[in-house]
């Protein structure tokens, strides 16, 4: 009992390490997982931001690559009116382009009207137009050629720039040769803050022609129709598409050198620089602490179920070890008892062999008297040993299902008094009385059924009180079953044990059982009734009495 | 086991090709494209032997066939470069050009056709153009060159013999066209500005060229050659004073019309029988519904009825005659036939099939050319052609072709185009809009500054029609053209974007305002016809930009695709870049062919081929 107890002992501890060291991980692993989580939020925050910068410029990198170049399709044959219409689709579309000044431009080798010129190639504005985004206002003519309107500085600088950038590609280029990105980028887009410049690119003869203009070449004197287009932006008019509303509270645009004097140390920022015309500003995102703790926990929250549910699991999984753990050890203890109490059962009658043996032995003489009480002793005490094998053996093959059954007809009312006749004989203090109705055969095993009768009718005697010691057996048809009804008044069988009674060695401690019981009686009994594809339940209450029910299924030929 | 498992497993792969071959029955595209492998053929004066050019490892050289027992030699072997062409200049000796590529100097050559000697006549750095390679008086041919300036081509007079050129006449300038006598005296040139043409005549070689018939280019005068009878008459094609071209004799000493010789009331006549050798007009012909020939000379007639009486119903083409009158060479074809081309001797009144243009293509597989006619919205009546393929039920997939350009009408005719389309399965309509050349001015000028309304409206007035017929499914029409033919495709796929399943445009106009800038510098006086033409981007920006398909994209529903060759002249690539990124931006199918290497049209073979496949799986893809 000692080992046992250690052994127990060993397995508490085995779990208990377990217990404690799954729940260390556990909290480990919400811990790490928490702060992994917030790194990544944090490292997200100074990422993603290129996301919202994509998206934010689409409309513009769309305006710029796409809309720009849409004045070249016009050939240079852009006017007042369609110009406008150009203008105004722009304007509508692209909320940050807010004012486009056009330059109707013509290029010749002689002087037109005011402009600018670089040997014989004069460039000059046929007339000058703005359009804004105020909805009914007419396109303004800002110059008109040869109408001797001035022409202001302010409106003929980027004409003049375009015109500089243009002459001294034509000195440079090589009219053999296809344009390319770069030259055209460099040519006729000019990029500056809060504005973009483009002319109308020139197909390669006409460049052919304006190089001829410039080294005053040729006779050919016609005059070239231009545009030059600029577009003034207004960056702080840019669609901001915050596209990470869950990490950025706050995206806007600044001037490129603002600087936040926030006092709360909890508003985190970040920035991120615009390009091309819209360089003097950046976008710029801002996000309290508390917000981004938000966003860390809606991440956070799935993590640390998983981790519970891994968790909850091996939390289940030692539950069912320990519980195995259990059962083996309880099969250990009952079948300890059972060779505890085999050795005991075997002894009383060995014991009593022995010392019968030895008496006749030591005896000189013996008499008729004494060898009669001797045979008789040994007689009788090895028939005990014989049931006691017998039942041993008939358990196991009924248990391995190795057990044939052999039936045949019993008359019920022959067997049920034969049985009572018997204990009446071995038992005169025994009130017992049997009951039969509606039933008068019964296809079954005899030798097998008498063995389930003699173990309930041994148990219900043993388990009296000596002066009450009764039973009464009922025997009764119900539907297609035929139903044996043990009611005695003996000690009774509390709830607990009720349901283990018909396990193998389980044994209810009480005076009754001191010596000759090995707990498998019952169990045989269940087995039995099973193999007869019956069933056997019990009714009791404790110092009231018991009431063991067995059905049995008729054989149909009755 | 294991053999009979590789038995079985062979019989069902047959049965699998056999079952798709069944299915497919279709002529591979390389079938329709190929080229003509001989051609250039010509007949020796006296009538005994035909020349030819033909490949030989990979460059043109002479053949020649003794129609004595008419075996075939060939006389030269030039590994290096080809043959560009080749004249009888007696029954003994052929004159020829070789190839001229950039880098390469001119090279006129000799070779004799007996004994395959070679001679040097002639070479330069300049270019050189026949002016009359037939007319050989005193061992002399009248060439012209530019070797005084690349751009003017002067006219002279070539010795065969020794090679010795003598200047006839100085190119003052926008000279186009020399024209010589009977006598092979130049005495006749066509001067052109762009926008007016001036014949001007002398007397004389020592005389000065005067100015007879000014004409605007919205008249058209054609000189065709000087009449034998009277050395100061002219056959010409004009237009002039009347709607239709009419073959006409003019007076050059008072540059009026003598008399109107033939004219058709329906269409332009085109095709010219003229003889110089004789000095008269043989025949002339016409596209009507079919071909058609009005003859002169009833000899002449004799010959083509004879020669029909062979080949029934076929259209024949004149190619050379002897000057005996006993040995031609013609061409015969049909809509479902390639053609070959034949010998025919008079005298006996035989005929021998020297070649055949497409032998691997059978006149049953192929789908015959119906001519129809329809009304417009207007009430007008116009015309065009159906090919419908042979196994054709009543709801089949259809694809409609506008013309190609203004000056290419469609006529009755094999086509590889369409047949190969036709060979696919589908209905083809070919349509002759308002607008284009070859049914009168009157018809032309409609089409002035309306490219984008009244051709539009009569393409989607011919679909109608075809939806009406009942022969094709109306929701699996296609529409596919090639340059202007593709402009109206995709103006139809901004603008009638339910009529059409798809739309194809090989080398099509995707912006006016750039096509209407598009001549070459020396062409400059083109500009003011062109803005008559086309518009002016000026004046009609409205037009233009209304009915330029690059400004509109977003109009545009079903898929589309695009064939571009990098070196096209007469469109941007950039602009077809960016519509083909417009439509890609939008989410409409686009397949995009762009082909580094070619122009306007594609000239290679392999890329023409691998174009037409493209094509027929496009409209597969989106129309059956």
């Amino acid at each position: 009992m000692k080992r046992l107890k250690f052994v127990i002992h060993k397995n508490l501890l085995l779990i208990i390490a377990f217990l404690v060291l799954i729940t260390a991980f556990y909290i480990i692993a919400l811990i790490l997982g928490y702060s992994f989580t917030r790194n990544y939020v944090d490292n997200n925050f100074n990422t993603k931001k290129i996301e919202v910068f994509d998206q934010s410029l689409s409309a513009y990198n769309d305006f710029f690559q796409n809309r720009i170049s849409e004045v070249s399709y016009y050939q240079g044959y852009l006017d007042s009116l369609s110009g406008k219409k150009y203008a105004d689709s722009i304007i509508e579309n692209y909320p940050i382009v807010k004012r486009i000044l056009f330059s109707d431009t013509q290029i010749s080798n002689h002087p037109i009207s005011y402009g600018f010129a670089v040997h014989g190639l004069f460039i000059s504005p046929k007339a000058i137009y703005q359009f804004t985004d105020k909805p009914d206002q007419d396109s303004i003519l800002l110059y008109k050629a040869n109408t001797g309107s001035a022409l202001s500085l302010n409106n003929i600088g980027e004409f003049n720039n375009m015109a500089v950038r243009f002459a001294s590609f034509i000195e440079t280029a090589d009219s053999s040769k296809i344009l390319n990105i770069s030259d055209i980028f460099n040519t006729f887009y000019w990029v500056n803050s809060g504005k973009i410049s483009y002319m109308t690119i020139p197909r390669r003869d006409e460049i052919k022609v304006f190089k001829n203009f410039m080294e005053k070449e040729g006779a050919d004197s016609s005059v070239y129709e231009f545009d030059i287009l600029t577009f003034f932006l207004d960056p702080t008019f840019l669609e901001v598409r915050n596209v990470h509303p869950e990490l950025y509270e706050s995206v806007s645009i600044k001037p490129l050198f603002f600087e936040s004097f926030e006092s709360d140390p909890s508003v985190i920022t970040t920035q991120m620089p615009l390009s091309g015309a819209l360089s003097d500003y950046k976008l710029y995102f801002q996000s309290s602490r508390l917000y981004l703790n938000r966003e860390v926990n809606n991440i956070f929250l799935p993590i640390a179920s998983i981790i519970s549910i891994v968790y909850l699991f091996l939390l289940l999984i030692a539950y069912l070890i320990y519980r195995n753990l259990k059962i083996n050890f309880r099969m250990f203890k009952l079948q300890y008892d059972f060779v505890n109490n085999l050795s005991h059962e075997f002894k009383t009658p060995v014991s009593v062999i022995k010392i019968a043996g030895s008496n006749i032995r030591s005896a000189t003489k013996l008499s008729d008297v004494e060898r009669n009480y001797y045979g008789k002793i040994l007689d009788e005490e090895a028939d005990k040993l014989n049931n006691l094998l017998n039942t041993l053996l008939s358990f196991t093959q009924i248990e391995n299902k190795v057990f044939k059954l052999k039936k045949q007809p019993i008359d019920v009312e022959d067997f049920c008094q034969n049985m009572v006749n018997t204990y009446r004989v071995k038992n005169p203090d025994f009130d017992i009385q049997y009951n039969i109705s509606g039933v008068s055969t019964l296809n079954t095993d005899i030798t097998l059924l008498t063995s389930v009768f003699h173990n309930i009718i041994d148990n219900a005697y043993k388990y009296s009180f000596p002066e009450n010691k009764y039973l009464r057996i009922s025997v009764y048809k119900q539907r297609r079953q035929i139903i044996f009804k043990f009611e005695d008044k003996g000690i009774g069988i509390s709830k607990e044990d009720q349901i283990n009674i018909f396990k193998k060695f389980y044994r209810i401690q009480s005076q009754f059982n001191q010596q000759g019981s090995i707990g498998l009686g019952l169990a045989f009994c269940k087995e039995v009734i099973n193999l007869m594809n019956g069933d056997i339940s019990v009714e009791s209450k404790k110092g009231k009495g018991s009431s063991f029910k067995i059905t049995l299924p008729l054989d149909i030929n009755e | 086991m294991r053999r009979s498992i590789l038995f079985f497993y062979l019989i069902g792969v047959s049965v699998f090709l056999f079952s798709c071959q069944g299915k497919g029955n279709r002529l591979p595209a390389e079938l329709f494209f190929h080229t003509t492998e001989k051609d250039n053929f010509e007949i020796s004066p006296d009538g005994k032997y035909i020349s030819f050019l033909e490949n030989h490892e990979g460059h043109k050289n002479i053949y020649v066939i003794d129609l004595a027992d008419t075996s075939t030699h060939r006389i030269t072997s030039f590994n290096q470069q080809g043959v560009q062409s080749a004249f009888w200049v007696n029954n003994d000796e052929l004159i020829f050009l070789m190839d001229q590529g950039s880098e390469d100097s001119l090279r006129l050559m000799a070779v004799n056709s007996k004994d395959h000697t070679l001679r040097s006549i002639f070479t330069s750095s300049s270019k050189m153009h026949w002016i009359e390679p037939r007319q050989i008086i005193n061992d002399e041919i009248l060439i012209s060159l530019n070797d005084r300036d690349s751009l003017l081509f002067d006219a002279y007079r070539l010795n065969i013999q020794t090679g010795q050129k003598q200047l006839v006449v100085h190119n003052p300038g926008n000279v186009g066209m020399w024209m010589p006598d009977c006598s092979g005296k130049i005495r006749l040139a066509v001067v052109s500005d762009g926008r007016t043409e001036t014949i001007m005549t002398r007397d004389n070689e020592e005389s000065v060229f005067q100015p007879i018939i000014k004409s605007s280019y919205r008249a058209n005068i054609q000189p065709l050659g000087f009449t034998h009878s009277n050395r100061d008459r002219i056959y010409a094609l004009s237009d002039l004073m009347r709607d239709k071209l009419a073959l006409v004799e003019i007076d050059l000493n008072t540059g009026t019309e003598t008399q109107v010789l033939y004219e058709h009331p329906a269409v332009d006549l085109n095709t010219v029988g003229y003889s110089l050798e004789e000095g008269n007009m043989g025949f002339i012909g016409y596209d009507n519904l079919r071909p058609e020939r009005h003859f002169f000379d009833q000899k002449l007639k004799d010959v083509f009825s004879k020669i029909s009486n062979h080949i029934p119903d076929y259209s024949l083409k004149l190619i050379a005659r002897d000057s005996v009158f006993t040995g031609f060479i013609v061409h015969a074809s049909l809509d479902i036939d390639a053609g070959a081309t034949y010998y025919y001797n008079y005298k006996e009144d035989e005929l021998l099939k020297l070649s055949e243009d497409n032998p691997h293509l059978k006149p049953d597989d192929l789908a015959p050319m119906r001519p129809i006619t329809f009304y417009n919205r207007d009430g007008l009546q116009l015309s065009g052609y159906l090919t419908v393929p042979r196994d054709a039920n009543n709801s089949m997939p259809a694809i409609v072709i506008p013309p190609v350009g203004i000056n290419s009408r469609a006529v009755w005719g094999y086509n590889p185009e369409i047949q190969f389309l036709a060979s696919r399965g589908y209905v083809i309509l070919q349509v002759n809009t308002r607008g284009i050349k070859g049914f009168g001015k009157q018809q032309w000028f409609k089409g002035f500054r309306n490219w984008g309304t009244v051709l539009q409206d009569d393409i989607t007035d011919a679909t109608t029609w075809l939806i009406q017929e009942g022969i094709v499914d109306s929701t699996k029409i296609g529409i596919y053209g090639f340059s202007l033919g593709g402009y109206s495709a995709l103006h139809s796929s901004c603008y009638k974007p339910n009529l059409y399943a798809c739309a194809a445009s090989y080398s099509g106009i995707t912006n006016l305002f750039t096509y209407s800038q598009e001549d070459p510098l020396n062409y400059k006086p083109y500009r003011q016809m062109a803005h008559e033409m086309i518009g002016d981007p000026m004046k009609d920006s409205e037009y233009f930009r209304k009915n330029s398909p690059i400004f509109h994209t977003d109009k545009i529903k079903h898929p589309v695709f695009i064939i571009q060759g990098s070196r096209d002249a007469r469109s941007n690539v950039n602009e077809t870049n960016q519509f083909v990124k417009d439509l890609r931006n939008k989410g409409i199918p686009v397949t995009y062919m762009l082909n580094e290497e070619e122009g306007h049209q594609f000239e290679d073979e392999k890329n023409k081929i691998s174009l037409y496949k493209e094509l027929a799986e496009f409209f597969d893809t989106y129309l059956q």
